[in-house]
């Protein structure tokens, strides 16, 4: 039953796609688009497929920035809600400087961050890990509080000290928290990535679309937007799977 | 006496102030099998949870043994179940089971192990399932394996069988009997279920609605098996519906 659920769901997502690549390649073929102001996806394929090396460096560059800025945040954000969850005294102080942080606009810290870091990986990397940080935070601390009350008794029942509480039973608790921030950070992460590129950058896909859009060269911005299309939903598919088998107690979310 | 209660109160204040106990007075002695029936939100559970030092009480004082409640926890002298089986979700059967066994107090009887409690709930088979995989009872079942495992001379009982299908229920309530038998725990069991009350318990105590006093301590000396058909049986049943229903208010005051 399931089985089948799923082949129809990816038939109906496929049929989905097919229409909408298709409907915009007859669109811009019978309205006679010119191309640089909206060019065919058939155009933008064959651009992408014409320089598989530019693209290929442009977007492992892009992706190492966005996958290590995510890593750095996503450990910084468990770091903290571990940190505060065994000192809940610190909360407060320190949930306002994170939503400081939080309400700071990226797009407006990554161009300083460019002045005084360069035009290096670093600063893409900063900024990513300073994106992804914040949900990662604030879901998973929230994991590690609400725990199941019962459970908690039983703990205190068992005289468990405030580290075996967590270890055994916050910690835990927490992950399918985790998973949640992930679904939201890991495709933002390379909307970081490629917005701290925009203001400078040595490469990556944001600087590849950059050039592009200075030069209206629009095929080879929308195959830059293309692969980080693609990218993003291949993060998240892992993500969700990863989530699947991390998190195997609970029944997947269904909306049948 | 095993455990020893003096005037004791307690209020709950979330912007009113709730009086869930007052000026309760109570002996227990070893071994005794008490079962605690009154209307929902009379302070039962209010009792047991302060007992359990899962909270602290307003005024007066628990003693168990020569201990408070905090010292009992400590000593492993107190074991607690609820309604809710209190799993962890993401560990087997045997894990949850291993955990509690992390927590296990030394004491001077041989204690328990894993596979005994196992076998003596009849879970053997099912050691290496998780608890999502298991019915309603066998959860509960599992719930009693870890009670027996922190092998604790006092149990205290939220009504763990109250969310069970009728039929699971009885055979639950039997299952604790046997095990009372067995390992011969003082019991403070919380029940909705009057016959259940009269055919396990040594001891019954009514409490009144809220402020929860003790309105009857009736002692229940019927030979076991205690059939529904044994005059004093039905006698006891009326007795105690008669102070359910028509004395709401408490001028039973230890009308024993």
């Amino acid at each position: 039953m399931q089985h089948k659920q799923s082949r129809k769901t990816i038939f109906i997502t496929l049929s989905i796609v097919v229409v909408f690549f298709l409907g915009w390649e007859l669109g811009v073929f019978l309205t006679g688009t010119p191309v640089y102001l909206l060019p065919a996806p058939s155009r933008v394929i064959q651009t992408l497929l014409s320089h598989p090396d530019t693209f290929a460096q442009a977007t492992f560059l892009t992706l190492g920035e966005a996958l290590t800025g995510l890593l750095i945040g996503v450990l910084a954000g468990l770091l903290l809600a571990s940190v505060l969850t065994l000192l809940p005294g610190f909360e407060d102080g320190v949930m306002t400087l994170a939503i400081l942080i939080k309400s700071t606009p990226m797009v407006a810290i990554a161009p300083l961050l460019t002045l005084w870091l360069g035009f290096g990986v670093l600063p893409k990397i900063i900024i990513t890990a300073l994106m992804s940080f914040f949900p990662v935070l604030i879901n998973v601390l929230s994991g590690m509080q609400r725990v199941d009350p019962a459970l908690h008794d039983l703990f205190k029942s068992w005289n468990a000290s405030r580290w075996e509480i967590f270890r055994y039973l916050r910690a835990p608790s927490a992950i399918p928290y985790l998973f949640t921030a992930l679904k939201i950070t890991g495709p933002l992460s390379l909307i970081g990535a490629v917005v701290a590129e925009w203001t400078g950058a040595s490469g990556g896909l944001g600087r590849t679309m950059w050039m592009a859009y200075t030069n209206l060269n629009l095929p080879f911005l929308f195959a830059a937007i293309f692969i980080l299309a693609a990218a993003g939903m291949i993060i998240y598919r892992i993500i969700t799977w990863s989530e699947a088998k991390a998190v195997f107690w609970q029944p997947a979310q269904t909306n049948s | 006496m095993q455990i020893s209660i003096q005037s004791l109160s307690h209020q709950y204040f979330n912007g009113k102030t709730t009086h869930a106990l007052e000026d309760i007075h109570l002996d227990i002695s070893q071994k005794q099998f008490v079962a605690l029936i009154g209307p929902s939100g009379c302070g039962k559970s209010t009792l047991i949870r302060l007992i359990a030092n899962l909270i602290a009480p307003s005024q007066g004082e628990i003693r168990i043994g020569e201990f408070h409640p905090k010292q009992a926890i400590e000593n492993g002298q107190v074991a607690w179940m609820a309604q809710s089986p209190a799993l962890l979700p993401w560990l087997t059967v045997e894990g949850n089971l291993r955990l509690a066994e992390r927590f296990q107090k030394v004491k001077n009887q041989q204690p328990l192990s894993v596979e005994q409690v196992l076998k003596r709930v009849g879970l053997e088979g099912a050691a290496d399932q998780h608890p999502y995989t298991l019915s309603g009872g066998m959860q509960q079942r599992l719930a009693l394996a870890r009670l027996l495992l922190q092998d604790a001379p006092i149990w205290l009982m939220d009504e763990p069988f109250a969310a069970l299908d009728e039929l699971t229920r009885e055979r639950l309530t039997e299952e604790l009997f046997s095990l009372w038998k067995d390992f011969s725990p003082t019991v403070l069991w919380i029940t909705h279920n009057i016959h259940e009350a009269i055919k396990l318990s040594d001891r019954i105590l009514v409490f009144s609605e809220q402020p929860g006093r003790i309105v009857a301590d009736i002692p229940t000396a019927i030979p076991h098996p205690r059939l529904e058909n044994n005059p004093d049986f039905q006698e006891l049943l009326f007795r105690l519906r008669s102070i359910l229903h028509h004395d709401p208010n408490g001028n039973f005051n230890h009308a024993a």
